[in-house]
């Protein structure tokens, strides 16, 4: 306990310690909330009172290391001191906040913002990394290995050869597929796409396969791949026809196929 | 840590060995008011510069009026020197401003705002002990309880009614942020700080024993 110092009158009553800490008079000293009678009654209490005068120093220091931190990193104070802003503001513009505060920590750390930095720099690189990666594994696994047959499959040119009977084909049970390259008429006006049958049975008029809008090649072939298990052996007719642009049938072409059995089965 | 009490009883009896031509005294004196002078000082001045030639100013006035015997109470001493502080500060804020007025109308020199040496150093220390101290506040609660009053200078009042505190905790949080910061500060102040300091105040000792022994005159 302290004695007070000077001579209290009317409203304001003596410096004294049991006043000083009930009041708490060294918070509202250090915030400039006593009023003129009683500063100068404290600040004269802090010449005698070494506890009081700790205290104010220590808080003093404190005020101004406050002021020196907000001075220096603006948006951290502006980050606190806005709370109750943020707390009502839509969520976007608190986490822009709470971004500036981020920043603001980060600042005092520079080893903590260069990992951060390296972080966010790395990150999406990572990402972009991982899946170029995933998109080169996938199409590895759809694309044939080069070094092996891209198909293991029989190849069989059919062209029109007036009177010169069906083309043989001879299935070869090890190949599952039968490409046929149809060779398109050398005459009349070529078309976008074509339409193909495949007719067989007895009549060989029983439609096996058919496709339309077959596009032809450089060559002017068509070509059309078979499963192998698909032709029986027997006779066939193969009929390429095409719609014209005024909506007439152009000219069918029929090409003569007989499958036998390979000389093993 | 220099000593700063200086209590009634104890400011009449230093008085009265002044007055009789006692060195030590006076060298005790300054001590003895060192402490909450600059704090005071400090509060009405912008560098810490600023701060500590106002407090040489009022201890080496302080000391010549007491000399001289105009003092009337000597029991209340640390109201005079609080006195004659504040009143030396007006005159030095006036003086700057009529020399600023009268001399080209131009801004006062950024260089006068400068903190100096000393400053810098505190500064540094101060901001450093600041950051430590928030850094060690797990409660993101307390840290902003911190700068609602002391930066944004908000009532204690608002301050609970905005976090929902009573006013128990909210000065228990401002006590216990003091003391932590005095205690690291005590703890990290570095060592040339305490040399600036020292060096000053042996100086300034010996000026004043200097000037009680007739020096000067």
């Amino acid at each position: 306990m302290t004695a007070p110092t000077g001579s209290g009158s009317g409203e304001h009553r003596a410096m004294v310690h049991p006043r000083i800490d009930d009041e708490r008079v060294v918070d509202r000293y250090l915030a400039g909330r006593l009023d003129a009678e009683d500063t100068a009654r404290f600040e004269e209490h802090l010449f005698a009172c070494d506890a009081c005068l700790a205290a104010v120093e220590a808080g003093e220091q404190l005020r101004r290391g406050l002021q020196a931190v907000a001075a220096e990193t603006m948006v951290a104070a502006e980050t606190v001191l806005a709370a109750e802003t943020v707390a009502a503001a839509d969520s976007a513009h608190a986490r822009g906040l709470i971004a500036l505060g981020v920043l603001a920590w980060l600042r005092r750390r520079p080893g903590m913002l260069a990992a951060v930095t390296l972080l966010v720099v790395l990150l999406p690189a990572a990402l972009v990394w991982q899946q170029l990666e995933l998109q080169r594994l996938r199409s590895a696994a759809e694309r044939p290995a080069f070094d092996q047959p891209t198909a293991d499959l029989q190849l069989v040119p059919l062209g029109v050869v007036r009177d010169a009977g069906p083309t043989l084909l001879q299935i070869d049970a090890e190949r599952p597929l039968v490409l046929l390259s149809l060779e398109l008429p050398s005459t009349g006006a070529r078309l976008e796409t074509y339409r193909v049958e495949l007719r067989g049975g007895a009549s060989m008029d029983d439609l096996v396969w058919r496709a339309e809008g077959l596009e032809p090649t450089l060559y002017d072939s068509l070509l059309i791949a078979l499963p192998a298990r698909s032709l029986v052996p027997g006779d066939y007719r193969i009929v390429v026809g095409a719609e014209t642009a005024a909506g007439g049938d152009a000219d069918e072409q029929v090409l003569e196929l007989r499958v036998v059995d390979s000389p093993g089965s | 840590m220099t000593t700063s009490r200086l209590d009634p009883a104890r400011a009449a009896d230093l008085v009265e060995r002044i007055v009789a031509g006692d060195a030590s005294a006076e060298a005790e004196l300054v001590e003895r008011s060192l402490r909450p002078l600059r704090l005071l000082a400090r509060r009405v001045t912008r560098t810490e510069a600023d701060a500590e030639d106002l407090v040489q100013e009022t201890q080496i006035a302080a000391l010549e009026k007491i000399r001289r015997g105009d003092i009337r109470e000597p029991e209340r001493l640390a109201g005079f020197l609080r006195a004659l502080l504040k009143n030396r500060a007006v005159q030095t804020y006036r003086r700057r401003h009529h020399t600023a007025e009268t001399a080209s109308e131009a801004p006062p020199d950024a260089a006068d705002e400068r903190p100096g040496p000393l400053g810098d150093a505190l500064e540094r220390e101060r901001l450093r002990v600041t950051r430590r101290l928030l850094d060690e506040l797990n409660v993101a609660r307390d840290r902003e309880i911190l700068f609602r009053y002391y930066i944004a200078e908000e009532s204690s009042e608002g301050i609970c009614r905005t976090l929902g505190l009573d006013a128990d905790h909210f000065y228990r949080v401002l006590h216990r942020a003091r003391q932590r910061f005095a205690k690291l500060w005590r703890q990290q102040a570095p060592r040339e700080l305490h040399g600036i300091v020292g060096a000053g105040l042996v100086f300034f000792l010996w000026f004043a024993a200097y000037r009680a022994t007739g020096g000067g005159r």
